[in-house]
């Protein structure tokens, strides 16, 4: 009996790959294809909040900062607008950092989530900046940060950080934009209008042009991870670091400092994202365990170290240090900031690092659920302890003026919450329109 | 000036690790325009989009 040599493409076997690679990339635009009412109904509460935030903006914007609790020359002139905007920019790191390891060390098993870090990079600036805009006295004279730019970039540091940020931003946006390209040429035919959308955004493609965008992906993962060094570790933390008038602030351990909390918190942040998506959109054969315990043991090592470096920091103020230095820290250790301090110190810090660094010794305990939890405890532990950074020194001033006290008032504490709640909006209304899941098939 | 100094020690590496892309390989390919074109457009966009507001919230503030 003669054999009929069959295609392998029309077996049943064949047929049943591509069935399988069908369902596969199905499964990785699930939030494009279908909108729960869940969702639906956690972006009208964002919606809400993020509102309330900017009905409490434009009371300020009308009434001035005299709605906040900030005030000179007694008092915290920085208060939580500067927090927030220390947190955002930091926690924008963690996201490229995550998306250059995979392109730069070739760490595929990240993959799946280096797109989520790409664009928790992009809201998180966003915000950081948004900040930055809230906080100040006079808004509508934003335009003068570029007008007055050539005069003030040589004896500013706020200058140098607005000018780091949006070289940052930008190069974050054209990677984002460049190398989600091929998943829009995969998808451009499957939708209407989010397809015509796709079709301008893939303006000047070529068929081939992969190669290229591996290429870019590479390099500019190169000064990505540049730039994260001098934000991070460089010009963010000089606007303290540099200040001999503000105890507690003036320290050539502020670079690290800051570039260690910023790797963590990120780190922290792109986990927190991971594992709720995972959950969400049941993307647990997508995003392996293994991306979590990877991440979860970095984690666990970099924020074990932070706290190295907090008691380095504390013992410098304490030892042999000038008076305003001891008086600072004395606010924190003991005085009326102490106990948000140590529970962030130990609740925040010291047990979830351990518990993390023991689950990397001893892998049978690992869990990703709890793992995932640790890392939005370790989150809000770093936004306690920006606040722990810029609040104390400037409440216990060099100059003779009495100590000071910061209560933040409800419109901060709203305008706070509205910047949050955006920045959730902002990401899953991303999440609708394009792939978040970069697609593995070449 | 230390400010120029250092806003150069950043954007300098920067520009060089963007060049050395735009003549890397493969070099018949469009993506090193659409690459400026949009660092050109979003620091444009960002500029504009700062005047806008600026303005626009010139109306509100008292």
């Amino acid at each position: 009996m003669q054999m009929v040599k069959m295609d392998p493409r029309e077996d049943i076997g064949g047929r049943l790959t591509l069935i399988a690679r069908q369902q596969h990339k199905d499964e990785l635009i699930r939030p494009l294809l279908n909108t729960s009412k869940q969702y639906l109904l956690v972006c009208g509460a964002l919606a809400l909040i993020a509102g309330w935030g900017i009905y409490a903006w434009i009371l300020q914007l009308s009434q001035g900062l005299g709605v906040t609790a900030m005030g000179t020359p007694v008092g915290a002139t920085w208060g939580v607008y500067i927090v927030n905007f220390i947190f955002f920019a930091c926690m924008a790191h963690g996201g490229m950092a995550v998306s250059a390891a995979v392109h730069l060390l070739k760490a595929e098993k990240l993959k799946p989530i280096g797109r989520m870090g790409e664009v928790l990079t992009i809201v998180t600036l966003a915000m950081a900046g948004f900040s930055i805009i809230i906080d100040m006295g006079r808004p509508d004279r934003i335009f003068n940060m570029i007008r007055y730019w050539p005069e003030r970039v040589g004896t500013s540091p706020l200058t140098w950080d607005i000018t780091v940020i949006m070289v940052y931003f930008v190069l974050s946006a054209s990677y984002l934009w460049l190398t989600m390209r091929r998943d829009l040429v995969r998808h451009a035919d499957r939708f209407d209008l989010r397809g015509r959308l796709y079709k301008l955004l893939l303006i000047g493609y070529q068929p081939g042009e992969e190669k290229k965008i591996d290429r870019l992906a590479w390099w500019l993962s190169i000064a990505i991870i540049f730039l994260i060094v001098a934000l991070s570790g460089g010009v963010i933390p000089w606007i303290f670091g540099l200040l001999p008038s503000q105890p507690g602030w003036f320290s050539s351990l502020a670079g690290p400092y800051f570039l260690t909390a910023a790797m963590a918190s990120s780190i922290a942040a792109v986990m927190l994202v991971a594992g709720i998506l995972r959950k969400g959109y049941r993307w647990q054969e997508v995003i392996k365990p293994d991306v979590f315990r990877t991440l979860g043991a970095v984690l666990g090592l970099i924020t074990a170290f932070y706290m190295y470096l907090t008691f380095a920091e504390q013992l410098t103020m304490n030892f042999a240090a000038p008076r305003p230095e001891v008086v600072v820290s004395e606010l924190v250790l003991s005085g009326e900031l102490s106990p948000l301090y140590w529970v962030t110190m130990v609740a925040g810090f010291g047990i979830p690092s351990l518990v993390l660094i023991l689950q990397t010794i001893r892998p049978a305990w690992f869990n990703v659920t709890r793992t995932v939890v640790l890392s939005g405890v370790i989150i809000a532990a770093f936004w306690a302890k920006r606040f722990l950074i810029v609040v104390p020194s400037l409440l216990r001033p060099l100059l003779p003026f009495p100590f000071g006290t910061y209560n933040p008032t409800w419109a901060e504490w709203s305008i706070i919450a509205g910047t949050f709640a955006l920045a959730v909006l902002l990401y899953m209304l991303f999440i609708k329109v394009f792939p978040i899941v970069e697609g593995h098939e070449k | 000036m230390i400010g120029l100094f250092i806003i150069t020690l950043i954007v300098a590496p920067v520009a060089a690790i963007i060049l050395a892309f735009v003549l890397d390989k493969p070099h018949k390919s469009r993506v090193p325009g659409v690459f400026l074109g949009s660092v050109v457009v979003l620091f444009g966009g960002m500029i504009a989009l700062m005047a806008l507001l600026g303005t626009a919230l010139s109306f509100i503030v008292g």
